[in-house]
């Protein structure tokens, strides 16, 4: 802490409220990148094979939701934060 | 928990709820829907077998009928060729019945003829020799032997002899 | 397009608008915090069990699920018509989705995974309709934290102690049943302890999926039917996905160990599905929400856009929900000896 004299200076409320930000902002960064990789590949399957895009849609969302459920992990630590469970 | 509200009374309640629901569609919605698509299957396959069946149906009754008239053309041909055989037979006989007829008749006729021919030949031979016999007994007076000239002019006559239509024999 | 002077004339009275609304009734930041309640707060109570607009919007949709239910399949005909025809729709749909997911497995998941679907679909929606969330009642703080002034509710500022004016209206007092409370200091005040109350706005009705409790509850029900399931298919053998000991008591200590890890990994996320499956409705539901709020406080007609998306939100998270559990309990089902794919890893 004596490092950095800007968090020194920042009660534990503001604290509190910068990590609410960051838990959820980091956690969204990966699961983004992931949903959007889950979709180019899904689309691109659907352009080679159109017929598919039932089956195709349905295991995308399967998909999106694996990648999600971190973001989801995120959201929830940064709910304990925010609201002051921890 | 409680300050993100989790509490047990209220997750027995959503529990419940979903129990609850979980019921509700199952009688309601799930079994009779489920059934209903099974039964809207079944009927759907019953019609489309039911329209081949008749399709089918209609097939063979039009083969049938087909034959059916096919039988009666041949046999009304048959029945006009057999009429028509007949016909020709009973001309045919006709025909022949009135040759024979016609012939009957000519040869009859001719019989007729010849006989009457004959008979006047005869006569005629007769009165030749009657003739002749009185221009000889004119001639040198009437003592003649009847029965001796009579020979005579038949024999010339026999000598003559004019064949069945008058004519003189070897002519 | 840019040459209708309608057009412009129309965007400028709408701008105008706006500002002349945020004029008279500015942004609040305290109006928002006193609109947002993680845990949905109880409005009265019935013999000792606390009652939130969550429960009730619940109540709402158990009814709505019923009536519709009910006409829908009260004489079924063969050439279906009006609310049948929705019905089967519906389920005919859903049929079609979960074969594809489960095969011919799909008679047994069926009635929990549609149930799911229909149960979250009707509470996502019934949300949004305008008016749950927003009309309700005002729960005076205990000391001067709220106040109304010129029919406007305002929230006091903890720093400079003015009153702010919230855009929140309170139109007539609260009957007197009506108990606005937080579940937290209902609690504290079961056990006799102090607290101190702040000014918030208690809704009527709210999104019943954006209650922890429902997702949590959704979750427990999927994870542990899916285990039933599992169990049902393969017997005691199902356990070895969690607990396989089988090389380790071998001697084959190196694969053995192995094997215990893999299968406490496999423990650890099948516990994470419970809380993955909760906070992803919860999240999306209830980020919905706050973010229509937030949009309503900020500037007219501006949450118009969001509420599509929020219509979209709410199908999608029923469907994966229901999706989901019908993936899950087709991977324990046919899921053959102890050996974790790590597949359900999330």
């Amino acid at each position: 802490m004596e490092f950095f004299p800007i968090l020194q200076a920042a009660d534990s409320e503001g604290m509190r409220l910068v990590a609410t930000a960051l838990a959820i902002g980091l956690a969204a960064i990966g699961p983004g990148i992931g949903i959007g990789l889950v979709a180019n590949g899904a689309l691109q399957a659907i352009g080679r094979n159109p017929e598919a895009a039932g089956t195709l849609t349905t295991t995308m969302f399967i998909g999106i939701v694996f990648a999600e459920a971190l973001a989801i992990f995120g959201l929830v630590i940064s709910f304990l934060i925010g609201f002051g469970i921890f | 928990m409680e300050k993100l509200g989790i509490n047990l009374p209220w997750l027995l309640a959503q529990l419940i709820n979903f129990i609850l629901v979980l019921v509700i569609l199952r009688m309601l919605v799930y079994k009779p829907v489920l059934a209903m698509f099974e039964t809207r299957k079944q009927k759907i396959q019953e019609s489309l077998d039911t329209a081949e069946k008749v399709k089918a149906d209609a097939a063979q009754q039009q083969k049938e009928f087909d034959r059916k008239l096919d039988d009666a053309r041949r046999e009304a041909q048959a029945a006009a060729a057999s009429a028509q055989q007949a016909a020709e037979k009973e001309r045919q006989r006709i025909i022949a019945e009135a040759q024979q007829d016609a012939e009957k008749i000519r040869v009859a006729a001719r019989g007729e003829l010849d006989y009457e021919r004959k008979q006047m030949v005869s006569e005629l031979r007769h009165q030749v020799i009657e003739l002749s016999m009185l221009g000889a007994q004119r001639v040198i007076g009437g003592n003649l032997d009847e029965r001796k000239s009579r020979q005579l002019v038949e024999n010339f006559l026999n000598e003559v002899d004019f064949g069945p239509n008058g004519q003189k024999a070897g002519a | 397009m840019l040459k209708n002077p309608r057009l412009w004339i129309a965007i400028v009275a709408f701008l105008a608008a706006g500002i002349l609304v945020k004029m008279f009734f500015p942004f609040s930041a305290a109006a928002v915090r006193a609109s947002v309640a993680i845990a949905p707060e109880i409005l009265f109570f019935i013999g000792g069990f606390p009652v939130s607009p969550t429960l009730i919007t619940l109540l709402i949709v158990l009814v709505i699920l019923l009536l519709v239910s009910f006409l829908g399949t009260r004489n079924m005909r063969i050439v279906p018509s009006g609310l049948q025809n929705v019905v089967e729709v519906v389920i005919e749909q859903l049929v079609n989705l979960f074969v594809g997911i489960a095969g011919p497995m799909w008679t047994k998941f069926f009635a929990i995974a549609a149930s799911f679907f229909i149960l979250l679909l009707v509470s996502n929606f019934i949300g949004l309709i305008p008016g749950a969330g927003s009309i309700g009642v005002i729960k005076v703080g205990k000391e001067t934290h709220t106040q109304v002034v010129n029919g406007q509710i305002c929230f006091e500022n903890e720093e400079t102690h003015e009153c702010e004016p919230s855009g929140i209206f309170a139109i007539a007092d609260a009957p007197d049943f009506l108990t606005p409370i937080s579940l937290e200091h209902a609690n504290m005040k079961a056990r006799g302890e102090e607290y101190e109350e702040h000014g918030a706005l208690v809704p009527f009705l709210r999104a019943p999926s954006s209650d922890l409790n429902m997702g949590l509850a959704l979750a427990l029900v999927s994870v542990f039917m899916t285990q039933v399931y599992g169990m049902q298919k393969q017997g005691l053998r199902y356990w070895t996905r969690f607990f396989s000991f089988g090389r380790l008591l071998k001697g084959d200590i190196g694969f053995g160990l192995i094997d215990v890890f893999v299968g406490l990994v496999e423990f650890i996320s099948e516990l994470g599905k419970i809380i993955s499956f909760s906070f992803r409705l919860f999240g999306n539901i209830f980020a919905g929400e706050i973010i229509l709020l937030i949009m309503a406080f900020l500037f007219l007609m501006l949450p118009f856009p969001f509420y599509f998306f929020e219509f979209f939100v709410a199908f999608i998270q029923a469907f994966v929900f229901a999706v989901l559990t019908m993936a899950f309990m087709r991977i324990a089902t046919a899921e053959h000896g102890g050996e974790g794919h790590g597949e359900a890893k999330h």
